[in-house]
């Protein structure tokens, strides 16, 4: 029989404000057993993290409406606890882990008083003691040089580092439960995965019971013994993660998995979560995957190619501010792409392929090498010309101007050198959300009112005004919940079918990349360590860093083959 | 918490926002400062435009058998001074010479600053070095040090006043206008309208200057009540208006030897500048509010 | 991201060795070297605006002088010479330490200024002092809970302070402290007592302070500063309070008092500091409506006396002095950044 650590009954929780109270959770229940590891699984907005801190109580209690339900976490009935009785338990009993390594710790603190005043405050032990107990704390999540971080300051630290750090601050006073709020999303894959494995060992070594809430169903796989699949508010499936992975039940569960590109054929459409489903109908729940039928034959010529592009940042200035130390970017890359084609850029961050990007659209400046555009340097192109290659950023959020109307900013490229008059803009524009897959009764509506996906498609719109040639997508989809990210594929591959364009992608996401992508170069330490096409290099990588980054993606298949 | 905000404001049709006026919307923005903030400037600018029909008296005449009326008796609202002169018409009086004064300034001020500014912003170049090294001197004087300076040169009276001012006292405008166009130059929405052909006018006009409008809002009130306080500084030293002109700076340097005989004196132009200024301050802290309640940054 | 600008074309990047060699006296050097910039275009501002502004020797001669004593006291002083001559013989003067005689009397312009500097630093340094050691609690206090109806009714009070003039403040508390309750003496201040503070505090010898004619001023001085620093702690401390690493500290179980003091002040105080330093120059300006009012013999009753006496050796001195002061004070502060936030600490070395 296993002791529960947790057991939530039935909880609502609303949120008050001045234009009234919003529901968060309707009426959640949840288990965890002693030792177990529970994965909560749900897009933004589904309210997985208000669970993970309505926990520990983290949310302004005078903000906060709990109409029915409890909560009990080890025994104690923590919605009538005050203050100062939930000071004693976290921490100590429950500790938590979050997201963002970069903020989560005090800059202006060394990691030392940062742990050790968790141990000091839960623990009866001196300072000389408490030392110890946190050198070895950091030695156990595999930090080779604990007493260096010990003594450190955050920022002095790698993001893989500091989640080591915020781990063993959460192992410290041998908790009985630790929530992990995404503990692993902010970092690239290989740290992803070491951190992942790190927690999975040291809750197993300590029996310690984990509560993981979390957006990737692939690290769900990888980690939990049972899930729970959170949609506006709801579980509407739980059970062991196997079987709801295996053979999902509920249609949003299906939903989901269906938009993972992994295990996809490439370039197929991808199934999609209806808009039905997400404005809370009920009916037709998941938009089956239309195949094109019309393909652009592709002419094969190379349309870009770089010839050892280099970029390099200044780093440090000499006394008349010139600068005297260089970091380089983008070490002598050469590439080509043909038209039609889809080349990916992958690697982690840091690695050089958004500065990349920017030299191609021109952002940046070539320190080194050549960039060209049709057998034409770059740099001596002319507007028009030019404007065949365009860009589309990762945040669809910063890329719209907060203040113009959707047909504004789609057609401002469209009055550069000329006026046409406002109604064959507004024309203009309704073609272009059509193309693009937005209600063009919607042109005359700011960003702000358009959900992430659809302003992606704004930007794609903006960036297709002008037919360009070319398009450079810089993390097109990551900043996309996923059942939003295939239908942003799904655009991409359509759009490229019907008007032959040719894609420099960005991404860090292998399984997008092996979805969407025709070539493959594989960037490392600013250089590009590996390139071919797509399914040769994915499959049978013959670079140190290409098998590793490939082992370290979490994958479906993966996780139940093992 | 940020993922409730998110499916709050952006549901897959977004919020219906609609564009007519309501009461519902009123009452939603109208928090106790905003009403404050609103009625005290309402009253403010009555006074400065309609403010003749509200004098009792004269205020440059006076009646020197009715000296240190205390105020509300024999027809003196505020008491009267040492030349039996009306307080309360000559404290309209400062006003509209004060808000006149602060208004003209305040805009040239606006001007200069703004344009320097978004110049600066624009690129880096020697417009950027040289502006900026006349923002740094001008920041280690102490603007009122400059001011006396070149007020005692140039002579008391309404215009040199306000072109005085309105000349040297734009820095904070170029401040805050340097510093966020400069975020928003680099801007996505900004590179993609460059790699898209826009000229550089057309994307000053169109992104940059929209872009930090609601901050020049919030720079002007509060400069506006900076002003308010130098000008009247300027007065009382003897430095601004000419001696004899009802200002509030001169009214508060004639109370001053009258301390103990009547109080009132000091009261009445004190409470005049004080009024003034805050209400100002509360106008651009609501605008500033009011602002980042539609989720624009605002960097004062 | 980084936009064309900050990338490197080509040809930039032959570095020069001369800042290596220079080493740790880098920062120094360049600090130096903006002090100077910034004295140079100080005077150089002050010069052309005074200048073409009025005529020194009309104020010299008097309301009936003769236009042959004009022109002899123009010769005399060199203010018949051509402007841009003036300027270049006026900067080589300074370049060579020497910064006039004052008009008005005759003395060496610079040490008029030293000599009544003490007592403007004296007051503004009092005021300085105790600005910092109310606003920090206060502001804290506020920003840990702003919505508090407690927090925001004292809010609002200090909202309204920042709305009353210094000027003002010294005024009502003139009429307040030294006509009505007479605490204080207001006005006036004996060199004696200067003398007298200053030994006590330098030598510790403990002598008696007979007057308490600093106090009003300090206090109206402080009245420039307290209000909008303690704002800024209150808003810095709620920013604070709103990050992600207080959430961390609070799932750690940290009490209210671990999170304000030693998770939340300390971050908060790296905008107070700045604020500071900014202040610095404004907390100068009030000190010559402030000194005035209160007859203080310091700089700013001093700039008040030269300024109407077309004194511009004095004036010129006067804002190379208070400039430096400036400078200081913000080279301090970035210092004390450097103690505050580790973050810079390390990028320095």
């Amino acid at each position: 029989m296993v002791k529960t650590v947790v057991r939530i009954d039935d909880l609502r929780l609303e949120f008050l404000s001045q234009a009234g109270p919003f529901e968060a959770l309707k009426g959640i229940s949840l288990e965890i057993g002693e030792g177990e590891i529970v994965g909560v699984v749900g897009e933004s907005g589904s309210g997985k993290s208000v669970t993970a801190m309505n926990l520990l109580q983290l949310l302004p209690r005078t903000k906060i409406n709990v109409p029915t339900g409890s909560i009990s976490v080890l025994g104690h009935d923590v919605q009538a606890m005050n203050e100062r009785q939930l000071q004693a338990i976290r921490g100590g009993e429950i500790s938590m882990i979050f997201q963002e390594p970069m903020t989560a710790l005090n800059p202006v603190l060394r990691v030392k008083n940062q742990i050790d005043d968790v141990i000091l405050r839960h623990r009866h032990v001196t300072p000389k003691e408490a030392e110890q107990i946190s050198l070895k704390l950091l030695a156990d999540t595999k930090i080779s040089d604990p007493q260096r971080v010990y003594e450190s300051f955050p920022h002095e630290l790698s993001g893989g580092m500091r989640q080591r750090v915020m781990i063993a601050m959460a192992f410290s006073c041998s908790p009985k439960l630790i929530v992990a709020d995404e503990p692993t999303t902010a970092l690239d894959v290989t740290v992803q995965a070491q951190i992942l494995d790190l927690l999975k060992e040291r809750a197993r070594d300590t029996k310690t019971s984990v509560l993981l809430i979390t957006h990737d169903l692939a690290v769900v796989a990888q980690l939990c013994d049972r899930v729970y699949v959170m949609y506006k508010g709801e579980f509407v499936e739980n059970g062991k993660t196997s079987d709801v992975i295996g053979n999902p039940q509920h249609v949003y569960t299906r939903a989901l998995l269906n938009s993972l590109p992994e295990g996809k054929a490439p370039k197929s459409r991808l199934a999609t979560v209806s808009a039905a489903m997400l404005e809370g109908n009920t009916g037709e729940v998941i938009d089956e995957p239309i195949e094109p039928v019309t393909r652009i034959a592709r002419t094969g010529d190379t349309i870009l190619k770089m010839q050892g592009a280099t970029v390099r940042y200044p780093k440090d200035y000499n006394f008349f501010g010139r600068p005297v130390s260089f970091h380089t970017a983008v070490d002598h890359v050469n590439l080509e792409i043909k038209e039609g084609e889809t080349l990916a850029l992958v690697g982690e961050s840091g690695c050089g392929k958004t500065s990349l990007a920017n030299a191609v659209v021109g952002l940046n400046l070539l320190s080194d090498g050549a960039i060209l555009y049709r057998d034409k340097n770059i740099l001596d192109l002319n507007e028009e010309t030019l404007r065949e290659i365009q860009i589309v950023f990762q945040d669809p959020q910063s890329s719209l101007d907060p203040r113009w109307p959707v047909w504004r900013i789609m057609t401002e490229p469209l009055t550069v050198g000329k006026s046409p008059g406002k109604s064959e803009l507004r024309d203009r524009a309704a073609d272009l959300c059509e193309m693009v897959g937005l209600e063009n009764s919607q042109i005359d509506r700011l960003p702000h009112e358009f959900s992430g996906g659809q302003r992606q498609r704004i930007a794609i719109g903006r960036a297709l005004s002008v037919r360009p040639k070319l398009l450079v997508l810089d993390e097109p989809t990551s900043a996309l919940d996923v059942s939003v990210q295939a239908q942003i594929l799904n655009l991409l591959l359509d759009l490229q079918d019907e008007h032959g364009l040719t894609y420099l992608f960005i991404s860090h996401d292998v399984s997008v990349v092996k979805h969407i992508a025709d070539k493959v170069a594989v960037m490392f330490q600013s250089k590009v360590v590996e390139a071919g096409d797509s399914d040769q290099v994915l499959t049978a990588p013959t670079h140190e860093y290409t098998r590793t980054l490939m082992n370290a993606v979490p994958s479906l298949n993966r996780a139940f083959a093992a | 918490m940020s993922e409730v905000k998110v499916s709050r404001t952006g549901g897959l049709l977004g919020t219906e926002e609609g564009k007519t006026f309501s009461w519902d919307k009123v009452r939603q923005v109208a928090n106790p400062e905003i009403v404050i903030a609103f009625t005290l400037f309402t009253i403010l600018m009555v006074l400065a435009v309609f403010g003749h029909f509200l004098q009792t008296h004269e205020p440059m005449q006076g009646d020197l058998l009715k000296r240190f009326t205390p105020p509300g008796q024999e027809g003196y609202l505020f008491g009267s001074d040492h030349l039996g002169r009306d307080l309360w018409s000559r404290m309209v009086d400062g006003l509209q010479w004060s808000m006149a004064c602060a208004l003209t300034a305040n805009i040239i001020n606006l001007f200069i600053g703004s344009t320097l500014g978004l110049l600066a912003a624009e690129k880096p170049g020697a417009l950027r070095i040289i502006v900026n090294q006349f923002v740094y001197t001008l920041q280690s004087l102490p603007g009122l040090i400059i001011l006396i300076c070149v007020v005692v040169v140039v002579g008391q009276g309404f215009m040199t006043l306000v072109l005085t001012l309105g000349l040297l006292s734009w820095v904070v405008y170029m401040r805050v206008i340097y510093a966020e166009a400069s975020s928003l130059f680099q801007r996505e929405y900004v590179q993609a309208a460059r790699l898209a052909g826009v000229s550089r006018w057309s994307i000053m006009f169109n992104h940059v200057l929209p872009g930090v409008r609601a901050s020049l809002f919030v720079v002007f009130a509060f400069h506006f009540a900076g002003l308010l306080i130098a000008e009247s500084a300027l007065s009382f030293l003897g430095l601004g208006a000419p001696l004899g002109v009802p200002t509030w700076g001169n009214m508060l340097a004639e109370s001053r030897q009258y301390m103990i005989r009547a109080p009132w004196m000091l009261i009445v132009p004190a409470g005049a500048i004080v009024m003034a200024v805050v209400t100002m301050n509360l106008v651009g802290d609501g605008v500033a509010s009011l602002s980042r309640k539609k989720g624009r940054s605002i960097d004062v | 991201m980084s936009s064309t600008a900050e990338t490197v074309p080509p040809d930039a990047q032959s570095g020069g060795t001369l800042g290596s060699l220079m080493g740790p006296l880098v920062p120094v050097l360049h600090q130096l070297i903006r002090l100077i910039v910034l004295l140079f275009t100080v005077t150089t501002l002050l010069f052309f605006m005074l200048r073409l502004a009025g005529d020194p020797a009309l104020v010299l001669a008097g309301n009936d002088a003769t236009p042959q004593q004009l022109e002899a006291i123009r010769a005399q002083y060199g203010l018949d010479k051509p402007l841009v001559i003036q300027y270049f013989n006026y900067m080589g003067n300074l370049a060579q330490g020497d910064f006039g005689k004052s008009l008005a009397s005759g003395e060496p312009a610079m040490g008029k200024v030293l000599t009544m500097l003490p007592a403007t630093l004296l007051i503004a340094g009092l005021a300085m002092a105790f600005s910092i050691i109310v606003a920090i609690p206060l502001g804290a206090w506020l920003g840990f809970k702003p919505e508090r109806a407690d927090r925001r009714s004292v809010s609002g009070v200090i909202f309204v302070c920042q709305g009353v003039p210094g000027f003002v403040t010294a005024l009502i508390f003139i009429q307040v402290f030294a006509v009505n309750l007479r605490w204080l003496p207001s006005l006036g201040m004996e060199w004696g007592t200067i003398i007298e503070w200053a030994i006590t505090e330098t030598l510790s010898i403990p002598i008696p302070v007979p007057s308490k004619t600093w106090i009003l001023p300090a206090a109206s001085l402080a009245w420039f500063l307290m209000p909008s620093l303690t704002r800024v702690v209150a808003a810095n401390t709620a920013e604070a309070m709103r990050e992600d690493y207080i959430r961390t500290a609070r799932a750690g179980g940290a009490s209210a008092a671990t999170l304000l003091w030693s998770h939340a002040l300390p971050n908060a105080l790296l905008g107070a500091a700045a604020l500071i330093g900014t202040q610095f120059a404004f907390l100068m300006g009030g000190a010559v409506i402030t000194e005035t009012i209160f007859a203080w013999p310091g700089i700013g009753w001093l700039l008040i006396e030269a300024t109407q006496t077309l004194d511009f050796p004095v004036v010129q001195s006067l804002a190379l002095c208070i400039a430096t002061l400036v400078f200081a004070v913000n080279a301090l502060t970035d210092l004390s950044f450097q103690f505050l936030d580790p973050r810079l600490r390390t990028k320095g070395n």
